[in-house]
């Protein structure tokens, strides 16, 4: 008999690291920092789903984690490869100065 | 169902329609026939008007020949079959006008013998004669306003047949511009009819039980008057006659068809056409009655003191028009399609023989550089004499019987003014006549001797139009020739209740007497003048110089008009310039400001900073998710 963790500690720890995830978004300056965080708010969303899954017995949360990790992973190669351009092309990865998009 | 009335409308369509696509495809071998062609198709024409015509002729009450060309407009409450409708008194007309027209394409033929547009000349000359019979046998206003624009449109074409030369461009647009101000009064009478009767064909509108009951009522007076402004600007009526003597520029065989002979009386028919209209309307009738009248004088004064010859038998053709006109006005319908027809003949030859003075000189139409042309131009002399006698009343020649008839008609029921009017006018025909073939062919030539010894009398092909008009100018007003027992059968020609009432001292045969005499009065002192008193002439020209420069100036009217115009327009321009420029110019531009103010403020939520994004979607989650939650916010 495992011990089982109670759901409100996994949706805790997911929301902890969510706000991390976040914090990390507003505060850092430089494009793989905030893309690092990004990656974090995907791996708090993952959380909850396990353990949403754990304790509604449903296999869905399950395999709505893997997808997830499907698309991190994609996501991962694109923001990368975006990353590598942004340094090739404007040789900076400050993000206050990779603003064409300002209106 | 008609098959001859059908073919008559439709052949000078064919024909016109054959030359047009010979045109359009450059067939040079095509244009030596393109005369014969254009003849060919208005005889068959004339031949159909002949079969149809005979029958309501000689039954002038029978049963209209209608062919039913099927329905034009069907939309919710309107309902408009194109119909060709032909009874007596548009077959009197449809003759005229295939009958003259067949002998002036034949005049063409030597006329325009040389010119290089004689494929596009017959097919507009074919599709004149079309639109004049869509016109005339028009059963409902509509459908007779085709024909009256179609017309209009050949004649602004015709007119400026010769389009190189500025100045005839420049008439034909005259034209075309002054008979819209017409036009404009003819659709808005055919819109207050439909108001009022809910049909426009004529039939349906003569026996509408409302007509009766509108008698003499505003709205229907206004309705008349309408109608008579179309007729105004078509048949050349003061104050819209200034476009008339400038449609001289067209060819002269042009000039003798239509604007003399069928085009112009267009507006005369449709008087005669509405007459139960104009019967209740007693306002509208003196309305008409006093424009023909002051017209009649009007064109005839002018007349007087002109130079160039078709500018002559243009002015003339104004004041003969009035006199119609005038004949409408005071109820006699019939006496003035009598004059309609009589004028045809004679004013068609009178132009056809003019153009065949121009034709001999070589364009030359100043008529004081004339003179002694009956030498040299012995046949056209004596034609050009028949139609002078003709318009002039002498008799037994067809004028004297049509214009004793106007002016006895006008005597009998109108006040004496207009009769006196009348008699003026026909002083005055006498006058300009005399002189103009005084100038023209008597007297001592004043052309230069080279010119002299080139001149040479018109072909046979000329000749021989000239001279059936000239045998219809004469008989014309004979019985038999004249249509009159039937005009007198399906017009209102008040001759039927005057002939019998008492009038007083003006009895039909003491003004005929009056008439005739004062005319050929004239006429003799006319020539005396000219002839013999040259030194008296001499002292009476330079006491009036400048009274006659007046009349040549139109009384300055024509300038007056025009230069009017002309500011009008430049008026209207700096207006449209300033609604342009300050009402939409401003209202497009401050639309554009507005919006990219609107643009300029929402661009300042794209700061180009992944972090803005980043927050503007977690704030749309985090409203999303408390919708889901709570519910729509009440």
């Amino acid at each position: 008999m495992s011990m089982v963790v109670p759901l409100s500690h996994v949706i805790g720890l997911s929301l902890i690291l969510f706000f991390i995830g976040l914090t990390g978004i507003f505060t850092r300056r430089d494009a793989i920092t905030v893309f690092l965080a990004v990656e974090i708010l995907l791996n708090a969303a993952n959380i909850a789903f396990i353990g949403f899954a754990q304790s509604l017995e449903s296999e869905f949360g399950h395999v709505a984690a893997f997808t997830v990790i499907c698309i991190a992973a994609a996501e991962a190669a694109i923001g990368l490869s975006i990353v590598i351009r942004l340094k090739a092309d404007h040789r900076t990865l400050k993000l206050k100065d990779l603003n064409e998009l300002r209106g | 169902m008609e098959p001859t009335l059908f073919w008559m409308v439709v052949l000078p369509f064919l024909g016109s329609m054959v030359l047009g696509v010979a045109k359009l495809i450059n067939w040079r071998s095509c244009e030596r026939f393109a005369g014969p062609i254009a003849c060919a198709f208005i005889f068959l024409s004339f031949f159909c008007a002949l079969r149809v015509a005979y029958i309501h002729l000689e039954d002038p009450h029978g049963p209209p020949t209608t062919v039913d060309l099927g329905i034009w407009i069907d939309s919710a409450n309107m309902s408009l079959k194109a119909t060709l409708l032909l009874d007596a008194l548009s077959s009197i007309l449809v003759l005229i006008v295939t009958g003259i027209g067949f002998l002036i394409h034949i005049y063409s033929l030597g006329y325009m013998a040389h010119d290089e547009g004689r494929l596009r000349y017959f097919s507009y000359l074919n599709l004149f004669c079309g639109f004049m019979l869509v016109l005339l046998t028009a059963s409902s206003l509509p459908f007779l306003f085709v024909g009256w624009e179609g017309v209009g449109l050949c004649s602004y074409l015709l007119i400026g047949f010769w389009y190189g030369d500025r100045e005839n461009a420049k008439a034909g647009r005259k034209a075309f511009v002054v008979n819209r101000i017409g036009d404009a009064g003819f659709i808005m009478a055919m819109v207050l009819a439909f108001r009022l009767f809910g049909t426009l064909e004529f039939s349906e509108i003569a026996s509408h039980p409302a007509l009766v009951l509108l008698a003499r009522s505003n709205v229907l007076e206004i309705l008349a008057i309408l109608l008579f402004m179309g007729c105004v600007g078509k048949s050349a009526q003061f104050p819209l006659y200034i476009w008339l003597p400038d449609a001289m520029a067209g060819p002269t065989p042009v000039s003798a068809l239509i604007h003399a002979a069928t085009m112009v009386t267009a507006g005369v028919y449709l008087l005669a056409r509405m007459h139960f209209l104009f019967y209740l309307t007693p306002l509208a009738q003196e309305c008409v009655a006093v424009v023909g009248a002051f017209t009649a004088i009007f064109g005839a004064t002018i007349a007087v003191a002109q130079h160039d010859i078709k500018r002559v038998l243009a002015f003339s053709t104004v004041s003969q028009l009035g006199y119609m006109v005038l004949a409408m006005g005071v109820g006699a319908y019939s006496a003035g399609i009598f004059h309609l027809v009589t004028h045809a003949y004679f004013k068609a030859l009178l132009f056809l023989a003019a153009g065949s003075v121009i034709h001999a000189l070589q364009g030359e139409q100043n008529i004081l550089k004339m003179g002694g042309l009956k030498t040299y131009l012995i046949a056209s002399s004596i034609l050009f004499l028949c139609g002078f006698f003709a318009i002039i009343g002498f008799p037994p020649f067809s004028g004297w019987f049509s214009k004793d008839l106007i002016l006895f008609s006008v005597i009998a029921t109108s006040p004496p003014i207009f009769f006196w009017i009348g008699l003026v006018t026909a002083i005055l025909t006498t006058i300009y006549m005399t002189r103009l073939f005084y100038l023209v062919f008597l007297g001592i030539p004043k052309i230069d001797q080279r010119k002299l010894r080139d001149i040479h009398e018109s072909p046979t092909v000329m000749l021989f139009p000239m001279a059936v008009l000239a045998i219809l100018s004469i008989l014309g007003g004979i019985r038999w020739f004249s249509f009159q027992s039937v005009l007198n059968e399906v017009l209102p020609g008040q001759i039927a209740h005057v002939q019998g009432a008492d009038h007083g001292w003006f009895t039909e045969g003491r003004v005929t007497l009056i008439v005739t005499l004062t005319v050929l009065l004239t006429a003799t002192i006319t020539l005396r003048t000219y002839v013999s008193w040259t030194k008296q002439l001499e002292v009476m020209r330079q006491w009036s110089a400048r009274l006659l420069g007046f009349l040549e100036n139109e009384y300055q009217f024509n300038r007056g008009v025009v230069n009017g115009a002309r500011r009008f327009s430049h008026i209207a321009a700096m207006c449209s310039q300033m609604m342009d420029t300050f009402v939409i110019d401003k209202f497009v531009n401050s639309v554009s400001k507005q919006i990219q103010g609107i643009g300029k403020w929402v661009a300042r939520f794209q700061t180009g900073a992944p972090q803005t994004y980043v927050m503007m979607i977690l704030i749309g989650f985090l409203v999303m998710g408390w919708i889901l939650l709570e519910g729509v916010p009440k």
